[in-house]
C-alpha cells in the first residue's frame, strides 16, 4: 500500500487523537495548531473525503445543535486500515530519525 | 447564500462547521474580522468546490488555467493587446444590445400594452400619416364597436402655474379623459386611478412637480392656478413616465378644459383606444373601414388605422408628440455591433496563429511527452476561452463604468439588467461563444506543430497569408464602410442646416403671448416698433406642437372629390415682411391689408397655389367653410419650410389675423444683448404681470434636428472604434510580420538597401489589402446612405468625393501603422538581427 501523504498523516494523526471529538472545527483547529499553518475548510474536506475513499477513516453524523443552525456534526474516526498506515508511518520515522534528539541539534553533528 | 450552494454539495459537516466556527469568531474577534475569514474560506473552496463537481477532464482545467497565466506574463504585450482587443469588441457589442433593447423597450411598461393603440389617420408606416384625430372620434368608436374597451384622448399644452408665491412655466401639461390613468401605467403614489381625474377641477401631479411646488408637504387637497384656464385642486401624485415613454408630462387634468375645436374637423387630439383581448385584428380593421366610408368627414383621402402603442416610437407620423427612433437604425446598430465583435475575434485568431511559433517549443516538448493532439487542442481552445472570459469581466466593469455617461449623452436610462435571467445566460453565452470562436482555429493550428521539427529548431511553416489578408480585408471594410457613412451624415446635417428655409431665420426673436395679452397684440406691436433696435414687428399665432394645424379648406369652383386638408395658422399682414419671405402675388398690398366686414384673408403659399390649380390666387375666393365661402386669397408666398426639412413643403393657408400668440421682432443685428434688455424695460412697462418668455427662432430650429445630432455623434464614435480596432489588428500584424523577416532586412541592409526601400518593400503588402478593403467597401455604403437619405425630402447627393476622402483617410491611417512598423524594423541593426542563427 502507498504511504500517507503529508497532510493526511497530519490529519489522520489528530483525527486519533481527538478520539470522540473529531469533527471538521476542531480537526481544522488541531491541525493549525501542530503544522502553524491555517488550513481552508475546502482543503480539509477534500483531504478527509479522499480518506474516507482510501479506507483511512470513516465518517458518521452527530445530533444536530442549535448552535450550527440545526446542522448535524459528521465525526470521523480512523479504520483499523488507518491505524495500520499510521503505525507504518510512525515505523519509518522511527527508523529515519533514530537516535537524534534535541542534542545533537545543539551540538550540530550525530 | 453562496455558503448554502457550497454547503449542498460539500455537506451538512462542511457548512455546519463554518458555521460554528464563524459564531466563535465572532465571539473571539468580532464580527467585521469574521466575515472577513468567512469570505476567505469561501474563495478558497472554489477550486475545490469545481473539482468535485467538473466531469471527466475537470482537473486538467486548473493546470491550464496557470499555463494561461503564465503564457500572460510571458507574453505581456501580446497578451495585453487579445485581451484589449477582446475586451473592446465585447464592450461595445453590449453596449449597442443594451441601447437597442432599451429602445425596444419603449412603452412596454404598459400593462396593457399589447392592447392599447393610437387612432391615426393614414397608414402609420407612412410618414405623410398624422397622428392627431378629432374629439368626438373617441366615443363614437367606442359605441360603434364593442370590441373597444376604454378610451382615453389627450393633448399637450403648456400653462403657466401658479401657486402661492412660485409661479412656473410648464410645458408639459396633459389634458386627458378620466380613463387616462386605467388605461396607461402610470402608477399613482397618491390616488385612485379610476376616480382621480373624475372631479371638473382636478389636477394630479407628478412626483418631480409635487416636489417642486409643494417640497415635503402632502400636495393633496392644494389648490393650483392653471393661467388661463382656473384653478385646481390636486387629487392625484403620479410617479413621473419612464424615460422609455413616448410621451412625458408634468400634470394631468381634465380633457374637458380643451380650448379650440372639439368637433369633427379638428384633428388637433391624440386618442388612444383599448382592445379587448383575443380580438380579430383584421376584422376590426375591416369594420373601421366601412365605419369611416359611411361617414362624411370632410376629407374622404383619410383613412383611420390604429398603430400598436410600442410602435410608436419608431415610426415617424406628423405631428409625434417626441421625436421618433429611425427603426431601420436598430438593424443597423445591431449590425455594427456583431461586425465589431467579429472584428475582434478575427484579430484574435490573426494574432494567435502569427504568433504560433512562440508557442512551437512548448508545443513540441508536449506532443514529445506524449500528450494526444487533441490534449494540446483542448489546452489552446481553454486558453482562449480563459482570455474570452477575463475580457468579458473587463468589458463589464468598463460598460458599468462608462453607463452613467452612456445615458447622459443618449438621454436615456439604461442599466445592466442582472436581475433578468435571459441576460446572465446570454453574457455566460457570449462569453464562451468569443472563446470558441476565436480560439478554435488557432488551437487547431497550434496543435498540428510537428514535435519533430520544433526540437530540431526549425521555423514552423508560416503559411495561410491568404487567410490573413482577408481578415484585415474584412476589418477594414467595415471600417471604411462606416467612414463614408459617417461623412455622409454629417454633411446632410449640415445641409440641413445651411439650407435657405425661405425666411430669415436669423436674428428673430419671438415674444410669447398668452391669452391676455393676445387680445393687445396690434397695440403691442406698435410699441416694439418703436424701439431702436427692432428692425419690424408681427404677430402669428404659433401652435406648439404640429397636431392641430390642419383643417378642411374649400375654394371656389372647388368639385366634391377635390376637398382637402391644409395646413393653417393665423398671422397679421406684417408677418411676411418681418420674416423676409417673398411674396409672389400681392406684395405691398398684403401689409396695408385691412380685414373687410364679413371678409376674411388668406395668403396661401405656392404649393397651396399648385394643389387647387390656379395660375393666379389674389382676390379668388377661399375660406374655412363653405356655406358661405366669405374668405379671399390676398396674396401668395413662396413656398417656405414651416417644418422640419423631413418633409416636403405641403400646401399651408394663411389667415390674416392682428392677433397671436407670438410677438415677432427682427432685430438689427450687432447688439443682441442691448436689444433685448430693451425689450425686457419694454415689456416690463406693458406687461408687469406677465413673466417675458421669449426665443431666438434659429435657436428653436437648431433644436429639432437634435435626433439626428446625436445619431451622427454615436456614428462617430462607432466608426472610430471599428478604426481603431482595424488598426490595432493589422498593426500586430504589420510588427509581426516585420518580425519574421528581420533577417531578409538584415541581409538587405548590408546589401546596401536604404531604411526607405526596406520600408517600402515591408508596406506594399498592406498597402493592397486596404486598397481592396476600400474598393469592396464603397458599394456597401453606398447602398446604405442611399437608403438613409430616403427619409430626408431635401437631401445631398451621393457625391464620390466622400467615398475617396474616406478611402484616402483609411489608407492613410493604415500606412502610417504598417509603416511604423515598417521603419522600426528596417532601422534594427543588422549585426543584432544576422547574429542568431
Amino acid at each position: 500500500m502507498k504511504e500517507l501523504t503529508k497532510i493526511e498523516e497530519t490529519v489522520l494523526l489528530a483525527i486519533w487523537r481527538l478520539e470522540n471529538n473529531a469533527y471538521g472545527v476542531e480537526v481544522r483547529r488541531r491541525v493549525e495548531e501542530v503544522t502553524g499553518r491555517a488550513v481552508n475548510y475546502s482543503t480539509l474536506y477534500a483531504t478527509l473525503e479522499q480518506m474516507v475513499r482510501k479506507g483511512l477513516i470513516n465518517k458518521q453524523f452527530g445530533e444536530p445543535t442549535a448552535v450550527r443552525g440545526g446542522k448535524r456534526k459528521v465525526f470521523f474516526h480512523p479504520t483499523t486500515l488507518g491505524l495500520d498506515a499510521l503505525k507504518r508511518a510512525f515505523e519509518r520515522q522511527k527508523s529515519l530519525w533514530a537516535g537524534i534528539n534535541d542534542e545533537a541539534f545543539q551540538r550540530g553533528r550525530l | 447564500m453562496l455558503e448554502k450552494l457550497y454547503a449542498f454539495s460539500l455537506g451538512e459537516g462542511f457548512s455546519g462547521d463554518l458555521e460554528e466556527e464563524w459564531i466563535e469568531r465572532v465571539e473571539r474577534e468580532g464580527r467585521p474580522l469574521a466575515n472577513q475569514w468567512l469570505w476567505r474560506q469561501t474563495l478558497a473552496s472554489c477550486p475545490v468546490f469545481l473539482k468535485l463537481h467538473s466531469q471527466r477532464g475537470g482537473t486538467m482545467l486548473f493546470s491550464h488555467l496557470k499555463m494561461f497565466f503564465r503564457n500572460i506574463t510571458q507574453h505581456k504585450l501580446t497578451s495585453l493587446i487579445h485581451l484589449t482587443g477582446l475586451a473592446l469588441g465585447m464592450a461595445v457589442f453590449l453596449v449597442i444590445l443594451l441601447f437597442v433593447q432599451n429602445e425596444r423597450q419603449f412603452d412596454r411598461f404598459h400593462e396593457d400594452h399589447d392592447r392599447i393603440f393610437r387612432l391615426v389617420s393614414g397608414n402609420p408606416a407612412d410618414k405623410n400619416s398624422y397622428a392627431g384625430s378629432p374629439a368626438p372620434l373617441g366615443p363614437a368608436m367606442q359605441e360603434a364597436f364593442p370590441e373597444i374597451d376604454a378610451v382615453v384622448r389627450f393633448d399637450l399644452w403648456p400653462h403657466v402655474v401658479k401657486y402661492e408665491d412660485k409661479s412656473y412655466r410648464e410645458p408639459r401639461v396633459l389634458l386627458a379623459d378620466s380613463t387616462f390613468f386605467s388605461v396607461f401605467t402610470f402608477p399613482l403614489v397618491k390616488g385612485d386611478a379610476a376616480t382621480v381625474l373624475m372631479d371638473p377641477n382636478a389636477v394630479v401631479l407628478t412626483e418631480s412637480s409635487a416636489q417642486k411646488y409643494f417640497a415635503e408637504t402632502d400636495p393633496i387637497g392644494q389648490v393650483l392656478h392653471f393661467v388661463d384656464r382656473g384653478d385646481f385642486i390636486v387629487r392625484g401624485v403620479a410617479k413621473d413616465a419612464p424615460a422609455t415613454s413616448h410621451f412625458h408630462f408634468d400634470f394631468v387634468i381634465p380633457f374637458r378644459h380643451v380650448g379650440g375645436n372639439v368637433g369633427w374637423g379638428a384633428w388637433n387630439y391624440f386618442t388612444f383606444v383599448r382592445v379587448n383581448r383575443n380580438i380579430d385584428h383584421q376584422a376590426l380593421k375591416a369594420k373601421i373601414d366601412a365605419f369611416f366610408k359611411d361617414r362624411d368627414l370632410g376629407d374622404v383621402t383619410k383613412r383611420v388605422y390604429y398603430q400598436p402603442i410600442t410602435d410608436i416610437h419608431f415610426q415617424y407620423n406628423r405631428s409625434n408628440l417626441e421625436p421618433s427612433f429611425n427603426g431601420h437604425f436598430l438593424l443597423i446598430f445591431q449590425g455594427i455591433a456583431l461586425t465589431v465583435l467579429l472584428m475582434a475575434c478575427l484579430n484574435y485568431i490573426n494574432l494567435s496563429t502569427a504568433y504560433a511559433q512562440r508557442r512551437a517549443r512548448e508545443v513540441g516538448v508536449k506532443k514529445a511527452v506524449g500528450l494526444s493532439r487533441r490534449d494540446v487542442m483542448r489546452q489552446f481552445l481553454n486558453e482562449s476561452l480563459f482570455m474570452a472570459v477575463l475580457a468579458e469581466a473587463i468589458a463589464l466593469g468598463v460598460v458599468a463604468a462608462l453607463l452613467p455617461l452612456l445615458n447622459r449623452f443618449a438621454g436615456r436610462t439604461m442599466g445592466l439588467p442582472w436581475q433578468d435571467g435571459v441576460f446572465v445566460t446570454g453574457i455566460t453565452v457570449l462569453g464562451i461563444l468569443v472563446g470558441l470562436l476565436s480560439g478554435l482555429y488557432p488551437a487547431f493550428v497550434l496543435a498540428s506543430i510537428q514535435p519533430a521539427q520544433v526540437l530540431k529548431g526549425k521555423q514552423i511553416a508560416q503559411q495561410r497569408s491568404k487567410l490573413r489578408a482577408f481578415l484585415v480585408v474584412v476589418q477594414f471594410t467595415a471600417a471604411i464602410a462606416l467612414m463614408v457613412g459617417t461623412l455622409f451624415i454629417h454633411r446632410q446635417m449640415r445641409f440641413i442646416q445651411s439650407r435657405d428655409l425661405g425666411y430669415n431665420q436669423e436674428a428673430v426673436v419671438a415674444l410669447t403671448l398668452n391669452r391676455d395679452l393676445r387680445q393687445r397684440s396690434p397695440e403691442l406691436r406698435h410699441a416694439f416698433l418703436s424701439l431702436p433696435d427692432v428692425i419690424s414687428a408681427s404677430v402669428h399665432n404659433h401652435i406648439p406642437n404640429e397636431i392641430s394645424w390642419c383643417q378642411s379648406v374649400y375654394w371656389e369652383g372647388q368639385t366634391e372629390d377635390e376637398s382637402t386638408t391644409m395646413y393653417l395658422f393665423s398671422a397679421d399682414a406684417h408677418y411676411f415682411e418681418t420674416m423676409e419671405m417673398a411674396l409672389l402675388e400681392g406684395g405691398d398690398r398684403v401689409a396695408r391689408y385691412q380685414a373687410r366686414e364679413g371678409r376674411r384673408g388668406y395668403v396661401l403659399n405656392l404649393a397651396a397655389l399648385e394643389q387647387i390649380g390656379w395660375k393666379v390666387g389674389e382676390g379668388r375666393l377661399f375660406d374655412l367653410n363653405h356655406d358661405p365661402l366669405a374668405g379671399e386669397i390676398v396674396g401668395v408666398v413662396e413656398n417656405f419650410h414651416y417644418r422640419s426639412l423631413h418633409h416636403k413643403v405641403a400646401p399651408l393657408a394663411i389667415y390674416i389675423s392682428s392677433k397671436g400668440n407670438r410677438l415677432n421682432l427682427r432685430l438689427r443685428s450687432g447688439n443682441m444683448a442691448a436689444a433685448m434688455a430693451q425689450i425686457r424695460d419694454l415689456w416690463k412697462e406693458l406687461a408687469p404681470n406677465f413673466e417675458l418668455e421669449y426665443a431666438f427662432v434659429d435657436d428653436k430650429l437648431a433644436a429639432s434636428y437634435h435626433a439626428e445630432e446625436k445619431l451622427g455623434q454615436l456614428l462617430n464614435l462607432f466608426t472610430a472604434m471599428t478604426l481603431f480596432i482595424a488598426c490595432l489588428g493589422l498593426m500586430s500584424l504589420a510588427s509581426f510580420t516585420a518580425s519574421q523577416r528581420t533577417k531578409e532586412i538584415g541581409i538587405r541592409k548590408v546589401l546596401g538597401a536604404s531604411i526607405s526601400g526596406i520600408t517600402l518593400r515591408l508596406t506594399r503588402d498592406f498597402t493592397g489589402w486596404v486598397l481592396l478593403a476600400t474598393l469592396l467597401a464603397w458599394p456597401l455604403a453606398w447602398w446604405g446612405m442611399a437608403q438613409w437619405l430616403k427619409q430626408f425630402e431635401y437631401r445631398i447627393g451621393l457625391e464620390f468625393s466622400v467615398f475617396l476622402i474616406a478611402g484616402g483617410w483609411a489608407l492613410l491611417i493604415a500606412v502610417l501603422s504598417v509603416g511604423l512598423q515598417a521603419v522600426k524594423a528596417a532601422r534594427a541593426n543588422p549585426v543584432r538581427s544576422l547574429k542568431c542563427e
